[in-house]
This record gives C-alpha cells, structure tokens and sequence, in this order.
C-alpha cells in the first residue's frame, strides 16, 4: 500500500518540475517516512517503462542526474490518482460509519 | 577508511553479479546522494541510518535488474537464474507474497518445460535428417526421382522440426515474459506495468530475419521434390488400403517335400494361408513399388520377408494401416505336419487349413482361423486387432 503510495508521490513531484536524488528524497521524506525504503529501485523502473527522462548536469566539479517525467508518466500519475480517488471515498465512508457508531 | 567508504565498498562488492552497468549506476546514485547530504551538513552516521543497509539495497536492485533484463532477452538461462534470484528472495518474505510466488511456479515450469521441447525438436532434426540420408547411401538401388524424393523429404522434416522448435522458442519466450511481470508484482508489490518500452528496447535481427527466410525456402524446396518423387501418393495409398498401380504379382513354387516350417514376416500386407490340390507349396505376392520379398529356403524351412526397398522411407517403424497387398500362401492338401510361423505389422492374417501348429503375431490386423472342431496348436497374438476362431469345414481351392 505504502509503495503505491510512494510511486504516486514520486511522479506528482516530478510533475512540479525536474529534480535530482538527495532533493527528491527530500521532498518525499517531508512526506512520507522512507528511512527503510530506497527510491533508487522507483526511479530505475520508472526509467524502464518510459515514465521519466534523465540528464546529467555539471554541478561543483561532478556530475549530477536530474529526473525529468515524460508525457507517458503523467498519464501514469492520472491514472494512480484517479485510483486514489476512488480509495478516498472508499476511506471517507468507513471512516464516517466508525465515527457514526460512536 | 570511514564509514562513508565502507558503505560505498559494501554495496559494490554486494553488486559484483549484478548485469550491465547497474553497478556503476547505483553506485553513481548512491555517491551523488550522500554528496548531496554532506553538502547540507548531515553527519556521516545520520546519512548512513537515512539510505539504509547496503545489502538491502543492492538485493533490490539486483532483482529489479535481472528481471527487467529477462524480459528483454528472454531465455533458459536467463529465466532460471532469475527465479533462483526472485524464490530466493522469496523466501525471506514468503509470508508477504506467497500467493503470487505459487502463481508465478505456473508459467515459469511451463516455459522451462517448453524451451525443453524446443531443445529436442531442435536436436531431433538434424538426427532425423542423417538417419534419412543413411537409408539412402545403404540404399543405392533406388532410381533417380526417388533419391530426389527422399532428399525432399530430408529437407521438409528437417525444416518442419526446425520451425516446431522456433515455434516451442517463441511461447517459451511469453510464458519467460509472464513469469517476469509476476515477479515484478511480487518484488515491488505494486501494480507491474507491461511496458512496450521494454520491447521496442528489442531490436529485429537480420541475421535470424535471413534465417526463417532460408527454412521457409528449404522446406518448399523440399516438398517440390518429395511430391515429384511421389513419396506423398504411396503414403497415401498405403493408408488408403488402395493397391498402387504398380503393384506386381510374384508367383513362386517350393518342393513340399521335407518341409516343416514356414515363416512369413510383412510389413503392410495381409497372409492368407490355404490349400489347394497341387504337390507344391506356392506363394502367390502382390508386390507393391516400396517392398521388396526376401526368401529363404533352408532344406526343411522356408521364410518370407517382406521387407522395405526404401522408396518409402520410415515404413518399417510405422504401423500406417491394414495391408492392402496380398500374400497367399497354398499347401498341398495333404500337407499337415507343418508349423506356421507368422509375423505382420499392419497386416491381416487368414488361415484356411489345418496344419501342426498355428503362431501369429500381428500389430493392427485380425486374425481369423478356420478349423473344422475349433481347435488348434500354438499361439495367436494380436496387439490391436481381434482374433477369430471358425469352426467350419475349409474347402481346399482347386
């Protein structure tokens, strides 16, 4: 469930813009809890199925690799949030019954 | 050495197996990273509890990896060291993924089992090939348009074999393909995407494009010249029951004097055994194109073979139909201290006489016997036809 979640997270940050490593791990650790979780393994599928572009930059002295999402990665994010919708009514709905049985 | 480079030698050596530029691309991150961090002023230690252990993330990316490169190159190699990888791993979290580890077993055998097929069709068809072409060096008789015929059929079973074993490669290679996307769920526990940029990542071959082209020639060349030859009719005939226009009848008599056993062995013709008012003992053979007679006459026995010219190549481990040719055995009528020893394979065995002791053994055919009491000596065989027993009087044929 957590995972679904992070790859929903991953791709809507790359929405706001192109990122690289250290600032996306940021980002999703604002949010979400990642410290036993690697986003190396996201990033690298996402790369395969097509969802996100890199490039490398020169940054003090070294190369540093930034994370650009494709048009086929935000038809993915539509579709994970279109399922998260649905899973918010779900959610809304056991939540109200608890709250009326109390 | 601190424990940022301790870290950064753990991982690359825990990657040592791993395929590609994985290693270096990992690596790179995890560098970039940890750079990154140092340059915000995290400490060493906070930034090593931050990324985790370096075996957790090198088992990750690990299976990510070799997954992601079965898919691309399917193949036996390929898909049992990934699932040695992914059950492996498994097993360690069987409780979380136990289900789809079960489901996965499903395509993963059956792949293996069809690249299996695919290895023996593969290995079958130069086998098959050589052992035609060895049928047509111990055969030099034969006229031109059957050496022809016979390189015809060489060629059709060898690229038949060939394209049944491409055929085997290629479901092998989707069962591979299904296997993967189960053990992407079962390793991300996420939705698995089937990404055709996983595909298109696959270029054609020219090399196996050029390939398909000259089976697909060979084996119409083949069948062009094992139709010339007219190998296909005679199969046909054969399992037709119909006799070939070319059969021959071949009509030889034997003294009967000292006489005590006769054996007849054919491969597709029926034998009827009667008696008739003559001193002799004759055989009367409808000989069809593709056999030939063997006989044998040793002092007290006599033995018929009907055995394979060549022309029809394979005849003698098919069992194709009951025989359409004839043998007719005829003994003199006062002829009865003799044992009859009788093999056919496809054919059909008839008995009208009463002699000392009756064997048959056939594959297909019938056997029927007709005795005056319903008795008689010896033993009768048939492995996928009926045996009959008359009790009737035979009438000796004049």
């Amino acid at each position: 469930m957590k995972r679904g979640i992070l790859d929903g997270l991953v791709l809507s940050i790359l929405k706001k813009g192109e990122t690289y490593g250290y600032e996306l791990t940021e980002e999703v650790s604002k949010v979400l809890d990642i410290a036993d979780m690697t986003l190396y393994p996201i990033l690298r599928r996402f790369e395969a199925q097509g969802y996100l572009s890199t490039y490398s930059v020169e940054y003090s002295g070294r190369l540093r690799k930034y994370y650009k999402i494709t048009d086929a990665g935000l038809k993915h994010l539509d579709k994970i949030s279109k399922e998260f919708l649905e899973l918010r009514d779900i959610i809304d709905m056991v939540v109200k019954e608890r709250d009326h049985n109390e | 050495m601190n424990d940022i480079e301790n870290f950064i030698h753990e991982l690359e050596s825990a990657l040592s197996k791993a395929p590609g530029k994985v290693t270096e691309d990992v690596l790179e991150y995890y560098k970039e990273y940890i750079d990154d961090a140092q340059k915000e002023g995290f400490s060493d230690n906070e930034i090593l509890l931050k990324i985790g252990s370096p075996y957790k993330i090198a088992n990750a990316a690990l299976t990510e990896a070799i997954i992601q490169s079965t898919n691309i190159h399917p193949g036996p190699v390929n898909l049992i060291k990934t699932s040695r990888k992914v059950y492996g791993r498994g097993i360690t979290r069987a409780a979380k993924s136990m289900s789809l580890g079960l489901v996965s077993i499903v395509p993963m055998l059956l792949a293996l089992l069809f690249y299996i097929s695919s290895a023996v069709f593969g290995m079958a068809a130069p086998v098959i090939a050589a052992f035609l072409a060895y049928s047509i060096v111990i055969n030099p008789s034969l006229v031109v348009s059957d050496i022809l015929g016979q390189a015809g059929l060489i060629l059709t079973i060898f690229t038949i074999c060939l394209f049944i074993a491409w055929a085997f490669w290629k479901c092998a290679n989707g069962l591979t393909k299904a296997t993967m996307y189960i053990f992407k769920k079962m390793v991300n526990k996420t939705k698995a995407e089937n990404s055709d940029t996983d595909q298109s990542a696959k270029k054609k071959r020219p090399a196996l494009k050029a390939l398909g082209i000259t089976l697909a020639a060979l084996l119409i060349i083949g069948l062009i010249l094992s139709s010339m030859s007219g190998i296909f009719p005679r199969y046909f005939a054969l399992w037709n029951s119909q006799k070939p226009d070319s059969t021959i009848i071949i009509d030889k008599s034997f003294p009967s004097s000292g006489l005590t056993k006769i054996s007849i062995n054919t491969l597709n013709s029926n034998i009827e055994v009667v008696s008739y008012e003559g001193n002799a003992v004759e055989i009367v053979y409808e000989q069809p194109p593709y056999f030939k007679l063997d006989l044998e006459n040793n002092n007290n026995a006599l033995l018929l073979q009907e055995t394979s010219n060549g022309r029809l190549p394979l005849i003698d481990y098919f069992s194709i139909h009951e025989g359409m040719t004839k043998m007719t055995l005829k003994l003199p009528g006062n002829m009865k201290g003799i044992d009859l020893y009788l093999v056919t394979k496809g054919g059909d065995v008839e008995i009208r006489t009463s002699v000392r002791s009756i064997n048959v053994d056939t594959y297909n055919g019938d056997i029927t016997i007709h005795t005056p009491d319903g008795k008689y000596n010896g033993k009768l065989k048939s492995a996928n036809g009926k045996v009959n027993i008359i009790s009737d009087n035979p009438e000796a044929i004049k």
